[in-house]
């Protein structure tokens, strides 16, 4: 599949199937990519996509908490529909969703938080405050792997789709960042350059 | 309330702030990028597209921030720390590629805004140019670990864009990717 815009998309996956098409003809390239690709970008993205459901599972397990309040909890809502389509385009750009993946786990996501150097635990969310800082640090991890993506791919159009994406996870990070810091810029948007968390 | 619009004085010290501030020695990058790297001569043009835009924002935020009032003045000064920070990093690049930054222009066309808004009006505009460059960029410049370094800058921009957007009273995430007409 090229551009992932063909007849046949559920509504659910029209924002995504957008999102692809989009980004494709910005970059004049495909930004589907075939499986066991010699580049090696399939697998790369298939990373990504681990990361990506990874962190839809930790806001919705954040939402489920109910530990933010009513402006928190909309913004996180908000954030959380976009983490959706970034799994939803990467699932499109890899041929389509892998039903065969194993669902998360606590224990799972906790292994892939303290991979990625996020200490909270999702036990652990007492507060807004506490809620915050994991969304926060669980974007810096999703900002680290769209980083070393985009530093691997081969692909061009895939690279933009992939900068793209990082810098949606920046904008969720700085948005996360203000309500806890009451909008201070030099808290919210700290450095000129974004690379996330490492680990990658 | 800003009564004054931006004058040629006012944008030419914009223009001086971005040339000082392009004046500083940059050190090498860790991007693998060398006179003799495949596509390094389509890459230099880029990249001094690149700068352009960064030396705009950079004059835009200079003349912009004496006219604001203190919460987003406050932004701004940041905002112009990493702006100046992008244009030093695109200076490293362009001479590890083997070019030599273009001169910047003695003076900037920065519109005439009137009043807070459409200062703020003019720093969006700055920094979604800049979005739409370096997503153009990312997609067209040939070492993966250089458009890597792009990305990491776009990010940034993006960042930026969020506080502005806010600023401006627009939804400051306005879709789940970020493009050049936020």
């Amino acid at each position: 599949m090229t551009r992932a815009v063909a007849a046949g998309f559920t509504r659910r996956e029209l924002p995504a199937a957008a999102i692809a098409s989009a980004l494709g003809a910005a970059a004049g390239a495909p930004v589907a990519v075939a499986a066991g690709s010699a580049s090696g970008d399939h697998q790369i993205l298939a990373g990504t996509l681990r990361v990506e459901r990874v962190v839809v599972w930790v806001y919705e397990r954040v939402l489920a908490r109910g530990r933010l309040g009513p402006g928190a909890r909309a913004t996180v809502r908000l954030i959380l529909g976009h983490e959706r389509e970034h799994v939803a385009a990467l699932e499109l750009a890899l041929g389509g969703a892998r039903t065969g993946e194993a669902p998360i786990t606590l224990g799972a996501a906790e292994r892939e938080l303290r991979r990625h150097h996020v200490g909270a635990s999702l036990l652990e969310l007492g507060t807004q405050r506490d809620s915050l800082r994991l969304l926060v640090d669980v974007e810096s991890m999703a900002e680290g792997a769209w980083f070393a993506a985009i530093a691997r791919l081969r692909a061009p159009g895939l690279a933009a789709l992939a900068a793209a994406i990082m810098a949606s996870e920046a904008q969720h990070w700085t948005a996360l960042s203000a309500i806890s810091h009451h909008g201070d810029p030099k808290i919210s948007v700290p450095y000129p350059f974004v690379r996330g968390s490492g680990g990658y | 309330m800003v009564s004054r619009v931006l004058s040629r004085r006012g944008a030419i010290a914009g223009a001086a702030a971005a040339l000082a501030g392009c004046s500083t020695k940059y050190r090498p990058s860790n991007v693998p990028l060398t006179p003799h790297t495949p596509g390094a001569a389509a890459d230099l043009v880029i990249l001094d597209r690149l700068l352009f835009h960064e030396r705009y924002a950079i004059a835009a935020y200079s003349a912009a921030i004496p006219r604001l009032s203190r919460p987003a003045a406050r932004a701004a000064v940041q905002f112009l720390a990493h702006e100046l920070a992008h244009a030093s990093e695109l200076e490293g690049l362009i001479a590890q590629a083997g070019g030599k930054p273009a001169r910047p222009p003695a003076f900037y066309d920065l519109g005439r805004p009137e009043d807070e808004r459409q200062l703020l009006g003019l720093l969006h505009a700055a920094e979604r140019a800049q979005l739409r460059a370096y997503l153009d960029a990312v997609g067209r410049l040939t070492p993966a670990r250089l458009r890597a370094a792009a990305a990491a800058i776009l990010a940034n921009e993006a960042q930026h864009t969020t506080v502005l957007r806010g600023e401006l009273g627009l939804e400051p995430l306005p879709s789940a990717v970020v493009s050049a007409g936020e």
